[in-house]
């Protein structure tokens, strides 16, 4: 067994050789909110957590006695979290989307290649690389402010070099933001966008129609066509007759010219269009929306177009979401917030910690997460206990409930099999402890 | 759980009355505080650090910190960690004549309100015990410092540092024209050899490095701190390893700030400024514990550096000698779990995080 102190993990990991597959040997592990084992064993194979328990991991035997493996064990001082899920994050830039009218609906994918260390400015760089030493283990890019109907946001963790790496969850992302009659023109902008996917989907049905028509338009058009040869042939033998055509040649040029059958045209079929295919999407509830709106109007315009339009929603912002809270309860709506900032304590029921309570209690799904603030999660958590919140409640907005919106839980927030590999090791009482050492542990 | 409750049982009664200034030290809660051994699970020491130490306080002073000490007063095992009482080392008092260019030199200590029972009760349950009070930086030459501590009617010292202020967007002096840092300079060079500083230093209030250059040829070797109300990202590398007071922790390259300048050796006294909110101290402290993963440097920026950037020697300090200004927490004061239980100032237990038991 190798004995590490702190600076430990991924590196020495590497520098032991054990590149493929080790144990984590630790003095504890937090594997989901009220769920700690001690000790803890958490093996790691290629990044992903492939095994977890309280005792040493057995002799895996192989065939016939052969190729039998016990993975290596690194022997760490501290207890194993896993990384925090921030729901919601302006890591991807302040340049994205920057013109909405030039392209109202990108797609945040497309700037991930702008993610690769080649682009990446030096202060966007240490943003990540400095976001992911905070313990953060996946995190959602958002569009950064601008635009009512801002595009296809997408979750993504970090890869070996600490850039960002997509994970399978988008959003559309609508903002319903700004003075009233913004609202109204983004409401109108989306309901026309949903209208014109609705009737592009119609749109097939009467193509089916066409089509039909267009077969037998077609059938007599050969008809047609034929026969219109065969007069031509005649009309050709009768002018090798010569005098006999002459005499008539008057009377025939007062008859109509032998007309060339015209080929019906093929209708068109309905154009495909990206943007209109995440439309579609969202209406059939493979996508979700996130809908960004922080007023008591706002809010409950964005409840009443979830409802007509039958979509999944994800509340974002949402400062006075709590005025609504039963309302959200009882339309399954979760909410995201910004843990940025605490609020004026002067104002006690404007608090961070009193809006989280209120939609807590009503029974909202609340994730925290940095918003637009950038904010430290961990230490904003910690603020939050300081000021009398529950640490697992506080634990569970951070890591459990923010995967479950991102619906990437089966990657994210817990430690277990299957689990990304993007830990936390502590040494204080829990992860929010400032007193003792903490790092991010990075698989490689 | 019995000892702790030993310790509220105390016979002096829990100072919660408003005071009135220049009344003099009477009443029950002014009698003499007695003696003892306090024995908690932790001590935080000047460097920062937690060791396992008894201390013997006598009187409103530490007497001797030390493994396993041994004394004929009553010992009281403490559950938790003591700690010095915070220290805000820089707390702005609230005057109309702050902003009078025709009185500059005020003392802080004329314009204490001691009757803001609001803010002592808010002192102390941030783990505040001791308030060093400067005087708006609205003139160039702002005036005197002073120290008191948080439930005491009375000032420890009222002439503390003298406060410059070369932050010429705070300063109202009309005579400088807007945001004039030459004109503030001039001012500056000419009331230094009025000023008696008599072995203390300067506070300087700065937001620029033009600002820090030139104080540094006007004043020489004059000893004076740095106050940086704003970032200090443009200008700290400027600073070396001095300690610079600190208000405020925003922006979005302010942790990368703190770690750079961290690892240069510059040192933090952690105040509130304008804000007068206690409560800001701890979760600054926090902050820069996270940035610079250095616990022990933060717990020094709130008590004794920021005792040594008021002047004090004997404040915010654990060791013999120094004043009795003690807080208990249930852990370590940067873990936010840890609850504060109570606070001495003194000597004297003045607040209880748990309700007062009456004795009939």
């Amino acid at each position: 067994m190798l004995a590490v102190s702190l600076p430990c993990l991924a590196q020495e990991a590497r520098d032991a050789g054990y590149t493929r597959s080790y144990t984590i040997h630790a003095d504890g592990a937090w594997l989901a909110p009220g769920k700690v084992i001690s000790p803890a064993f958490v093996t790691l194979r290629d990044g992903v957590i492939s095994q977890v328990s309280a005792a040493p991991p057995k002799e895996q035997k192989g065939m016939f006695g052969f190729g039998g493996s016990k993975p290596k064990v690194l022997r760490v001082k501290g207890i194993l979290a896993p990384g925090v899920v921030d729901a919601w994050s302006a890591l991807a830039g302040s340049g994205v989307n920057g013109d909405r009218h030039a392209v109202p609906q990108r797609r945040m994918i497309d700037e991930l290649v702008l993610h690769s260390a080649d682009y990446l400015d030096q202060s966007q760089m240490a943003r990540v690389v400095e976001t992911r030493n905070q313990g953060v283990a996946a995190t959602y890019l958002s569009f950064p402010k601008g635009g009512m109907q801002r595009g296809i946001g997408i979750a993504a963790s970090f890869n070996a070099a600490d850039l960002l790496h997509p994970e399978e969850s988008t959003f559309l992302e609508i903002a319903l933001v700004g003075p009233p009659i913004e609202v109204e023109m983004a409401l109108a902008e989306f309901r026309a966008l949903f209208e014109n996917a609705q009737e592009w989907r119609e749109s097939w049905d009467t193509y089916d129609e066409k089509l039909e028509k267009h077969e037998k338009d077609l059938e007599k058009y050969e008809k047609d066509f034929d026969e219109y040869l065969k007069k031509k042939k005649e009309a050709a033998a009768a002018e090798e007759k010569g005098q006999a055509a002459k005499d008539k040649k008057d009377e025939k040029d007062e008859k109509d010219e032998l007309k060339m059958p015209k080929r019906p045209k093929e209708p068109s079929a309905p154009r495909p269009e990206t943007a209109r295919d995440d439309i579609l999407a969202v209406m059939d509830g493979k996508m979700g929306v996130r809908l960004e709106a922080f007023t008591v109007s706002a809010i409950r315009t964005a409840l009443e177009l979830q409802q007509e339009m039958g979509f999944s929603m994800v509340l974002v912002g949402a400062t006075q979401a709590h005025r609504l809270a039963e309302e959200l309860a009882a339309a399954d709506v979760p909410v995201i917030l910004s843990a940025g900032r605490m609020g004026n304590p002067d104002f006690p029921s404007e608090t961070l910690l009193s809006r989280w309570s209120t939609l807590k209690e009503a029974g909202v799904k609340v994730a925290l997460a940095s918003g637009r603030s950038g904010a430290d999660l961990l230490l904003a958590g910690g603020q939050l206990i300081s000021a009398g919140a529950n640490q697992t409640d506080v634990w569970h907005a951070l890591t459990t409930i923010p995967a479950q919106i991102l619906g990437i839980d089966q990657k994210f927030g817990s430690i277990g099999n299957g689990q990304s590999g993007s830990m936390i090791l502590f040494e204080g009482s829990s992860p929010f402890d400032l007193s003792a050492p903490f790092r991010a542990h990075k698989p490689r | 759980m019995l000892h702790l409750a030993l310790l509220f049982a105390t016979p002096f009664a829990i100072q919660t009355t408003p005071m009135e200034p220049g009344v003099a030290k009477t009443g029950p809660a002014e009698t003499t505080p007695a003696s003892w051994l306090l024995r908690p699970d932790g001590v935080i020491l000047p460097d920062g650090t937690v060791q396992n130490m008894d201390v013997l306080v006598v009187g409103d002073r530490i007497q001797a910190v030390g493994p396993d000490l041994e004394s004929d007063v009553p010992v009281l095992r403490l559950s938790g960690i003591l700690s010095p009482g915070f220290v805000d080392a820089f707390a702005r008092i609230s005057s109309a004549e702050n902003y009078r260019r025709t009185t500059p030199q005020l003392q802080a200590s004329d314009g204490i309100h001691w009757d803001d029972v609001d803010y002592q009760e808010a002192c102390w349950k941030a783990g505040v015990t001791g308030v060093h009070w400067i005087p708006q930086p609205s003139n160039v030459v702002s005036g005197w410092g002073t120290f008191s501590a948080v439930g005491e009617s009375h000032v420890r010292q009222s002439q503390t540092q003298a406060v410059v202020s070369l932050h010429p967007t705070q300063v109202v002096d009309d005579r400088l024209g807007p945001g004039s840092l030459p004109g503030a300079l001039e001012i500056l060079r000419a009331a230094l050899p009025t000023m008696n500083l008599k072995g203390t230093s300067l506070l300087a209030y700065v937001d620029s490095a033009e600002a820090v250059r030139s104080f540094r040829t006007v004043v020489g070797n004059t000893p004076h701190h740095f106050v940086v109300p704003g970032s200090l990202a443009s200008f700290g590398g400027l600073l070396g390893d001095q300690l610079v007071g600190l208000a405020s922790f925003e922006g979005a390259r302010q942790n990368e700030t703190m770690i750079r300048l961290h690892k240069r050796g510059l040192r933090f006294a952690l105040g509130t400024d304008g804000s007068r909110n206690p409560a800001g101290m701890r979760h600054l402290a926090m902050r820069l514990s996270r940035a610079t993963k250095d616990p022990a440097a933060a717990m020094r920026s709130l008590t004794s550096a920021a005792a040594e950037f008021a002047g004090l020697k004997d404040v915010g300090r654990v060791e013999s000698g120094a004043m009795a200004d003690l807080t208990l927490w249930s852990g370590h004061p940067l873990d936010p779990s840890s609850k504060l239980k109570a606070v001495m100032v003194g000597g004297k237990t003045m607040y209880r995080a748990t309700p007062v038991e009456t004795q009939p």
